[in-house]
């Protein structure tokens, strides 16, 4: 057969790339590799925490594996992302040109579309779920959620009502000598050092006043060694604050400063502050109630719920009691009763935990999806050999 | 020389060398073809899997714009200290400590979220006077560098030596949660002074609480056995207070 007579699918299939992309190797390569990570990322977690080791053997696309008890020999070795990406576009690839597109193989074909939206739905989880917390007291409300190790720089103003207008930029998008603008409003900033982690000191003698502003006080930080856990870190930020490429002032901010440092500019004054991410929330949530159980005789906890009120613009109000195993799904996001707390006045408050994943209900598609392409394939394969069978029988008889 | 060879097509065979075998190329030149154009295949296989890493690499610079909005408790008491609570003069926000403690009876706890500063408690003691918690990462800036700051806010200017001194002055306490706190009379330096700080540091984990009263001397006296057994009840947050579920 000469390649004119070969379908258009077959003739990319032979090409080089995709015949690279479209390999059965590869996906079994891939799939010995997410064993592979798998395995020493489990065993990895007990020594480092989950955290580390999510960030270190799933969310890379490369890193360097050190074998248990070797720990001076590594060797580079590809982190889960990469390894779900080149499986994902291979199963693509494969489902596109190499496939048998008859409608023998349908029950196959719908199998691995299964497969394949159960990997869409790992990178739409990974790349676009927030996990955060909203921490409220009795009859306190607010529209945003906190996260639990991201941090923000917070640039904002303070409207009449007291509400915060606020445009935020990533701490992990700020870097040593990089500069960065807030266009619309007209500020711009050149880092002079990022810590992730510091420690914050008050002018003390023997420390060279730099110049720099701190609500707080905070005159010098001294940078650490970042925790495997990042919620224990506290960054810490040096930035000077430009006008027409010349610097006006320059700020010095830590983390755990519960308010921000006022800058007087040519368009207004506006708050610096460097704190956990905000989520902002379409609605408003309201901790209308807090209840706590506890043991008999004991101040030991045995159920605790919160009874919350979502408010909207234009939209009814949404009363929900949440309690453990029993979430509020609203949209995309979800909340979990987390954890409470009572201060000295015997105020309660309760935490909330809140994940938006806009993929939440990818697995249970791709589960529906690709038990029906099995049972299908299974029945088709039945049928088949049950018709088999009748006609030899026929066969024989006559 | 070389030779014309008849060789057989297999059925994948890259374009470039169908071209070079139907214009009845000799061996060799099919085989530096065949050779280029697989180079060229897997600079074009690299080049794919580095476009779609970089692709995904790539991120939006926009700064995020939202609106914050939080609402404190309709109480008579939160109400009234609402009027108090503006951003840049206040918190409004908890800071969450790692451990409890009892406050002192004749103490009253002021609302946490309203503290100035890096105050993470505030209590009034009445006379004016005010004991304050604050919380700092590691050690906080050092023992030595905190009591000279101190000692600096009460107009004195201890030599190095001095400190040393007034370090072993310090009465340990233990605290129910078997921590050790070092607190500190600055009335070491003078005894006649009319005013003094009397303050407490202790190393909580990986932070480190400094607990302090400033003020007149005399008033001091009366609150030193509230302090003490206010140190001496600091203990680790119950489970059901710290973690999750």
């Amino acid at each position: 057969m000469s390649s004119k007579e070969l379908s258009l699918r077959t003739k990319i299939a032979r090409q080089p790339v995709m015949k690279f992309w479209c390999s059965l190797k590869l996906t079994t390569w891939s799939l010995i590799f997410l064993s592979f990570l798998t395995f020493f990322g489990t065993l990895y977690q007990t020594e480092a925490g989950l955290y580390e080791a999510q960030v270190l053997y799933f969310y890379s696309w490369f890193f360097k594996f050190r074998p248990p008890g070797l720990e001076s020999f590594w060797i580079p070795f590809p982190g889960a992302q990469l390894v779900c990406w080149v499986l994902t576009i291979n199963l693509m690839m494969v489902s596109l040109f190499r496939f048998d597109w008859s409608l023998r193989k349908l029950g196959i074909l719908i199998m691995h579309s299964g497969i394949l939206i159960l990997l869409i739905g790992g990178g739409i989880t990974y790349y676009w779920a927030e996990e955060s917390q909203l921490s409220l007291k009795e009859g306190e409300s607010a529209n945003f959620a906190v996260a639990y190790h991201d941090w923000e720089l917070s640039v904002y103003q303070v409207n009449e009502d007291s509400s915060l207008n606020v445009y935020a930029r990533d701490l992990k998008d700020l870097s040593v000598g990089k500069s960065v603008a807030w266009p619309e409003q007209g500020i711009h900033i050149k880092m002079h050092f990022v810590h992730q982690n510091a420690l914050a000191y008050a002018m003390q003698e023997g420390v060279k006043d730099e110049g720099y502003v701190n609500q707080a006080g905070v005159a010098y930080l001294q940078a650490q060694e970042p925790n495997s856990d990042p919620v224990l870190n506290t960054p810490g930020i040096a930035f000077g604050v430009e006008v027409d490429s010349k610097e006006v002032t320059r700020l010095m901010l830590y983390g755990l400063e519960p308010v921000g440092t006022k800058i007087p500019l040519e368009q207004g004054e506006w708050f610096f502050q460097l704190r956990r991410k905000r989520f902002p929330l379409q609605f408003r949530v309201e901790l209308l109630d807090f209840v706590k159980s506890t043991h008999t005789n004991t101040t030991i906890a045995s159920a605790y719920e919160s009874k919350i009120k979502l408010t909207q613009e234009g939209v009814r109000d949404k009363e929900a009691l949440v309690y453990m195993n029993n979430p509020f799904r609203t949209a995309d996001l979800t909340f979990f009763q987390a954890s409470f707390g009572q201060d000295k006045m015997g105020g309660e408050s309760s935490t909330l935990a809140v994940v938006e994943n806009p993929g939440r209900l990818i697995p249970y598609i791709s589960s529906l999806v690709t038990g029906f392409g099995l049972m299908l394939h299974f029945l088709m394969t039945l049928f088949r050999h049950i018709r088999g069978l009748s006609t030899r029988r026929r066969g024989n008889s006559k | 020389m070389h030779e014309k060879t008849h060789i057989k097509v297999p059925q994948v065979i890259p374009a470039p060398c169908q071209v070079a075998l139907e214009g009845g190329f000799c061996l060799h030149r099919v085989n530096i073809l065949h050779r280029a154009h697989r180079v060229k295949s897997k600079f074009l296989t690299v080049l794919s899997l580095i476009s779609f890493v970089v692709l995904l690499g790539c991120q939006d610079s926009e700064p995020t714009h939202y609106v914050e909005r939080k609402i404190a408790a309709k109480t008579p008491q939160a109400s009234s200290l609402m009027g108090a609570m503006k951003p840049g003069s206040s918190s409004g926000q908890l800071v969450q400590l790692p451990f409890e403690y009892l406050t002192p009876n004749n103490w009253k706890e002021l609302d946490p979220t309203q503290n100035k500063g890096m105050r993470a408690r505030t209590f009034d003691l009445g006379d004016s006077l005010e004991c304050t918690f604050v919380l700092l990462g590691g050690l906080g800036g050092g023992l030595e560098q905190n009591l000279m700051r101190w000692a600096k806010q009460l107009g004195l200017n201890p030599t190095q030596q001095d400190l040393s001194v007034f370090r072993s002055t310090a009465k340990v306490l233990e605290t129910s949660g078997d921590w050790k706190a070092e607190l500190f009379d600055f009335r070491s330096f003078d005894k006649a002074a009319k005013e003094t700080i009397l303050a407490a540091i202790l190393p909580v984990g990986n932070q480190t609480v400094f607990v302090k009263i400033q003020g007149q001397s005399s008033l001091i006296d009366k609150q030193e056995s509230s302090l003490i057994q206010l140190i001496k009840s600091m203990k680790p947050l119950t489970p059901s207070k710290r973690g999750k579920e």
